[in-house]
């Protein structure tokens, strides 16, 4: 409430107040300047002193109350005729001889001349206020206990350097520290050597003490030297007149939290490297089939018009029939590769033998013709294997088809069968360009092309050793390889053995 | 009827360039197939054709190079050069520079049979402005 400003009128209050004065909760009353006798008394008044209206009429105030002032009554009413008003502390007593404190608020009524008339006491309980504040210290004591049991937050007090003045059952928790062995550190040995060399906790209560607040999230240390992930908020705690008295320090532990997030962008930098690798095998799958197509219409155009002399046509028709094995070959790939990705690869399984199958391979290749040569170096007499035969073909003509293409015209090209205790396999050698170590790794990643120098001009899109892999798997075996710069590679096929019937 | 014209036909491709090769000469052209551009500079000084299909895509220096290096040259300087490819990566900057080069055509083999090229080529010889 302000201060009452002093009103210009010529009589005194009315000895029988306003209804709203009534109403008022402070004591409100009137005294004569000069005598200090009580000229109106309110139903607050007479609440607060004990005494009823009539019998504080007419009385002197000091007496009355007994009042004791924090300065001689002749300075305050030298105060109120400066300035028309003045506030401050009394001890007064009520009508049974209980002492109270009064907060008093006061105003000067003058007459036109300016003269002193009377003064307008507004005086409220602080003995009130003083039970609400000791309520409110329980509260916060009670908010106390409830902090220090808090488990899931470490939540603290630091002083404005930075050392831990209070520690909850969530810190001990989380920090491993007891509040005995903590209390009176600095609150920088929770972090990593390296975050304290980069003066990370100085900066973060410099900007709780520049900001109000400091938020951040990242790996802190245990007393037992693990880190983990902390979700961080320290918030500046400043009294009435602003100065820094210290921080509140919330820290939780998400590591979990982290751990799926960085797990989830893992997985999205993975999808978006896939999404890239298959942009890029549509432009070598579609490239791969531009040729052979160029080819074909080509030959068609020129049978339409008859350009072609009759004796070359059963030499490109054979030529052809390569091309459209090499497209067709592709779109199986593609084929095999949907199925594979939506897992709708099935086997035919029959008892199968490696030799039969490997002999059969080079035999087609044979037949294409070129320069390589192709042989059977190495056999076990028999392999036999419980698998889908057209898949292990396919299989071993890639193999096949990749030693080819990476070996020079005329490189010659070995195949092994055999047994080894329990695997049947199949290796494919080649003296040809070998691979890289480095290399090795991408070999078998699906849309994924060697970056080298040669691939520029060797057809290929990236989908044959993937497949092959994934059907040896899908198999129960596997799909090595074993290679050499520049030396040549050897691919091996390995296949859980069936023993032969005796 | 540029009958007798002589055409360089640049194309690592074995079968396309015996495929094209076999086309123009039933249009009555003279072809020679060369693997590379390596020494394209050397050949056209030592052959003088009448004109040169370049392939794009070429072991050891790409079909816009070698036509940059032709044209540095004092025998390759005016000769007349078609682009023939199935180059289909991406082509921001690569046609425009051809064409700076002096590329008379942008062909795509899958569009383009040899007959077409041939007429093509009859057609280039026919009104030799470079």
């Amino acid at each position: 409430m302000t201060p009452h400003r002093p009103a210009k009128a010529t009589s005194g209050f009315s000895s029988e107040p306003h209804e709203l004065i009534d109403m008022a909760f402070d004591a409100m009353f009137t005294r004569s300047f000069d005598e200090r006798t009580i000229t109106s008394w309110n139903r607050g008044a007479e609440r607060l002193y004990g005494w009823t209206r009539t019998e504080a009429l007419g009385k002197r105030a000091t007496q009355l109350l007994c009042s004791e002032y924090p300065m001689p009554l002749e300075q305050i009413e030298e105060r109120l005729k400066a300035s028309g008003e003045w506030e401050g502390q009394v001890v007064q007593c009520h009508k049974s001889g209980r002492q109270i404190t009064v907060n008093c608020r006061w105003g000067l009524q003058t007459d036109s001349t300016g003269r002193p008339l009377a003064i307008l006491e507004i005086n409220s309980d602080l003995s009130l206020q003083r039970q609400t504040t000791a309520r409110l210290s329980s509260s916060e004591e009670r908010f106390g206990l409830l902090v220090s049991a808090v488990l899931e937050y470490a939540i603290f007090m630091l002083d404005p350097k930075g050392t831990i003045v209070s520690w909850n059952e969530g810190a001990q928790r989380i920090k491993g520290y007891r509040a005995d062995e903590i209390i009176g550190r600095h609150f920088s040995v929770f972090y990593a050597p390296e975050d304290r060399a980069a003066k990370k906790p100085t900066r973060a209560l410099q900007k709780a003490e520049r900001d109000g607040q400091f938020k951040g999230e990242g790996w802190r240390v245990r007393k037992d030297g693990t880190r983990f992930w902390a979700s961080v908020v320290i918030t500046a705690l400043r009294d009435e007149s602003g100065s820094l008295r210290g921080f509140a320090k919330v820290t939780r532990d998400i590591t979990d939290r982290h751990q799926e997030e960085e797990r989830l962008r893992d997985y999205a930098r993975e999808m978006t490297e896939l999404e890239r690798a298959k942009t890029h095998f549509l432009d070598l799958a579609a490239h791969e089939l531009r040729g052979p197509l160029t080819l074909i219409r080509g030959y068609n155009t020129m049978l339409e018009e008859g350009k072609l002399r009759p004796e070359r046509v059963p030499e490109i028709a054979k030529m052809l029939q390569g091309k459209l094995e090499q497209m067709n070959i592709l779109v199986e790939q593609m084929l095999d590769i949907s199925r594979l990705e939506s897992d709708r690869l099935e086997l035919n399984r029959e008892t199968v033998d490696l030799v039969e199958v490997v002999e059969e391979q080079i035999g087609k290749v044979r037949a294409i013709g070129g320069t390589n040569h192709i042989a059977l170096t190495g056999s076990a007499g028999s392999a036999i294997v419980n698998a889908d035969r057209a898949r292990i073909g396919t299989v071993i003509s890639n193999l096949i088809d990749n030693a080819i293409k990476y070996s020079p015209a005329g490189g010659e090209i070995g195949c092994i069968v055999g047994r080894d205790d329990s695997w049947a396999y199949v290796s494919v050698r080649d003296k040809g360009l070998g691979i890289a170590p480095e290399h090795i790794p991408l070999l078998f990643k699906r849309y994924t092309r060697l970056p080298t120098e040669a691939n520029k001009r060797i057809r290929g899109t990236g989908l044959a050793l993937y497949l092959c892999r994934e059907i040896a798997r899908r198999h129960g075996g596997e799909l090595t390889v074993n290679s050499k710069l520049a030396k040549g590679s050897e691919f091996t096929l390995k296949l859980p053995a069936v023993n032969e019937p005796a | 009827m540029a009958a007798g014209h002589h055409v360089f036909l640049v194309d690592d491709d074995a079968a396309l360039g015996e495929m094209y090769s076999l086309g123009l000469e039933a249009e009555g052209l003279r072809v020679t197939v060369l693997v590379d551009a390596m020494d394209l500079n050397e050949r056209v000084a030592a052959e003088d054709p009448d004109i040169v299909v370049l392939d794009w895509e070429l072991p050891g220096i790409r079909g816009d190079q070698a036509l940059e290096r032709l044209r540095r040259s004092d025998e390759g300087r005016g000769i007349p050069v078609l682009m023939l490819s199935n180059f289909s990566g991406t082509r921001n900057g690569v046609i425009d520079r051809v064409f700076a080069s002096g590329a008379i055509a942008w062909l795509e083999k899958v569009n383009t049979s040899p007959s077409q090229l041939a007429s093509k080529l009859r057609e280039v010889l026919a009104n030799p402005v470079v």
